[in-house]
């Protein structure tokens, strides 16, 4: 925890310490935040920052209470492994699979679950492609832009997707409907260019494709 | 593939797990062990590394821990790799099989798939097909009356590309930020949470099962020169048939790509391609008549990797091609070693100015200064060198076309 004693005062923690009270006041979270001012800090100054700041998401957010079913299922994948600290990843997945999104609350809530710190944790959230630690549209597009799909002219189809959903990519439509994200090679290069939506591939995709993929979803609703 | 796999009594009475049973009543662990090691079987991943010398580093007998792991890496996303997907959804009892006899050689008693996390479609039938295995006694306690334990365990991760490095790979298992170990020790000796731990490949393991069938003979003849069996091979591209096969080694690279491939398509050229994925080094259409064989690639300057082919056709930007390439290693960068994360988006920006048209004469020093300091022996692991593969043999064979997009204003392809 931090403690005020150990905390050598220097004028340039001090800034950097406000400027983590700020990013807390505004949700950002810790270890992101942490991270643009790794650099060139003596270790143990960034460790008392780091904790602080921590500390301080702490007194201000409080973790929420993991539902039954999350528990649930966290319990049944702590099962397959010999640590619980394993199932982090998993246990993300599953609160965001139920919540669409990891919150700063969640996360704490499941840190809290494995006995783990909630840096520790966040540092396994944000190194991961698809864990959100923002909230995204209830369908969430995984766009492949690597070099097979690219060949195959993915640019066009993504700013087609882009036009048509007025979205660039990280970003989410007003209606809270799709998020845009673009997404390693999907394995289907033979079939370039490909898109994951709704935990199916789209493939060898073309302006009208897409066309007909949207006015059918919208047809569904 | 469209065909829906095999269930378990249909892959059983296609001749499945004929090898466990044949493995578990006649073999013991080290009898496999030799079988593997004279097969001549190399590892799928990409690095071709012999399957069977790196069984052998595993600690066995009385005085070895008894917690060993076996890990399966089907976290395939290497640019342009389509043919781990294709064995789990087409096949997913196979690599159940190739893992039981891997486990058992290494008298490991559980098993993680750790599956990549998009793969939705194969974590499906992975689970299934492992449930299925279960309910037939082939997985849990005392296998078919042999007294070996077998527990396989379905992981999915959550994208991100160093987790195909081995060491990486165990970090995320154990519920780390997946960054690459010092090596040594290496996995066979303390892997996965210390334990002595084998990191194999999906197609590697899909290759076992034949091997225990047939026997050494048979597995060596399959290939056509130096090396043994076959081996999923892929093109994608401008080509009028994009696809993969498995084909015995030593095939020629022409065959693949006109027989199989079926050349390229109506109006379009060969120019180059990658034969083994994003961090292979460009080949040229000279080098068609080569054969698909670790050491032939090799001494060509490439490598072989996942032989999955990519090809650059005469219309399209090989800068544009190279440039999506260090864009995605850069954003790849797990950030642990400074060449890797802090080169690999200076590259990155350098191309991104190239092709809006802000390319400098200078810059062409600095990427060739990068292919030194990301180089083999710079970085802590193969990612940065494996970038500077396609960068290295691009500045070779296409300073022309750096040329125009550095003094014509971007890229030509564009303007």
């Amino acid at each position: 925890m931090w403690t005020g004693e150990d905390y050598e005062y220097d004028a340039e923690c001090s800034a950097m310490w406000e400027l983590a009270l700020q990013a807390m006041g505004s949700s950002t979270h810790a270890c992101r935040f942490s991270a643009s001012f790794d650099r060139g800090q003596a270790r143990s100054h960034r460790v008392f920052v780091m904790t602080a700041i921590i500390a301080t998401s702490a007194a201000r957010l409080a973790a929420r209470a993991l539902t039954a079913e999350e528990k649930h299922e966290i319990d049944h994948e702590m099962t397959l492994y010999p640590d619980k600290k394993a199932v982090g990843l998993e246990a993300l997945k599953i609160v965001q699979k139920h919540q669409g999104w990891v919150s700063d609350e969640s996360l704490m809530a499941v840190a809290d679950y494995l006995g783990m710190s909630a840096h520790e944790l966040d540092g396994v959230a944000t190194f991961f492609n698809l864990i959100f630690r923002r909230p995204v549209g209830k369908n969430v597009i995984l766009f492949c832009d690597s070099v097979s799909c690219w060949i195959m002219g993915c640019d066009r189809i993504k700013d087609h997707i882009s036009k048509r959903l007025g979205i660039d990519y990280g970003q989410t439509t007003a209606d809270g409907e799709y998020t845009l994200l673009p997404v390693p090679c999907l394995g289907d290069c033979d079939r370039a260019p490909v898109m994951l939506m709704d935990g199916e591939q789209h493939r060898n995709l073309t302006p009208e494709k897409i066309d007909q993929l949207f006015a059918e979803r919208a047809q569904k609703k | 593939m469209t065909r829906a796999p095999f269930d378990i009594g249909q892959y059983r009475a296609a001749g499945g797990y004929a090898s466990v049973e044949k493995m578990l009543k006649t073999m013991a662990p080290g009898d496999v062990l030799d079988l593997v090691k004279n097969s001549g079987l190399k590892g799928r991943g990409g690095a071709g590394f012999p399957t069977g010398l790196k069984w052998s580093f595993v600690p066995m007998g009385e005085n070895a821990p008894k917690t060993k792991y076996l890990v399966v890496n089907a976290d395939e996303m290497e640019p342009g790799t389509f043919k781990d997907r294709l064995l789990m959804e087409g096949d997913p009892h196979l690599l159940l099989e190739g893992m039981m006899i891997a486990a058992y050689t290494i008298q490991a008693n559980t098993a993680y798939i750790f599956l990549r996390g998009e793969y939705l479609r194969a974590e499906k039938l992975l689970k299934n097909a492992i449930a299925e295995a279960h309910s037939k006694g082939l997985l849990g306690r005392n296998i078919q009356g042999s007294g070996f334990d077998l527990e396989i365990i379905l992981h999915t991760s959550a994208g991100r590309y160093i987790c195909g490095e081995e060491t990486a790979l165990l970090n995320a298992l154990e519920g780390k930020r997946a960054n690459p170990r010092a090596k040594p020790p290496f996995p066979q000796v303390s892997g996965l949470w210390g334990k002595p731990t084998i990191v194999n490949n999906v197609e590697t393991l899909c290759n076992l099962p034949g091997i225990v069938n047939y026997g050494i003979e048979w597995y060596k003849g399959l290939g056509l020169g130096a090396d043994a069996g076959t081996k999923l091979c892929g093109v994608s591209g401008r080509v009028k048939n994009p696809g993969c096969w498995e084909l015995p080694l030593g095939t020629p690279i022409r065959e693949l790509l006109e027989d199989k491939a079926g050349g390229m398509c109506d109006g379009y050229e060969l120019r180059a391609f990658l034969p083994g994925g994003g961090s292979t080094d460009f080949l040229l259409p000279q080098h068609l008549d080569l054969t698909l064989d670790y050491d032939v690639i090799g001494k060509a300057g490439s490598r072989l990797a996942t032989g999955t082919m990519i090809v650059l056709d005469d219309q399209t930007c090989p800068v544009g091609m190279v440039g999506n390439l260090m864009k995605f290693f850069s954003h790849e960068s797990c950030g642990w070693c400074t060449p890797c994360r802090d080169g690999l988006p200076w590259i990155d920006e350098i191309f991104q100015r190239f092709e809006k048209g802000g390319g400098l004469e200078s810059d062409m020093q600095v990427l060739t200064d990068h292919l030194e300091y990301l180089g083999p022996g710079r970085t802590f692991c193969a990612l940065a060198p494996g970038a500077m593969a396609p960068l290295g043999s691009a500045l070779r064979h296409f300073r022309d076309d750096f040329h125009d997009h550095i003094h014509g204003g971007g890229c030509p392809w564009q303007r």
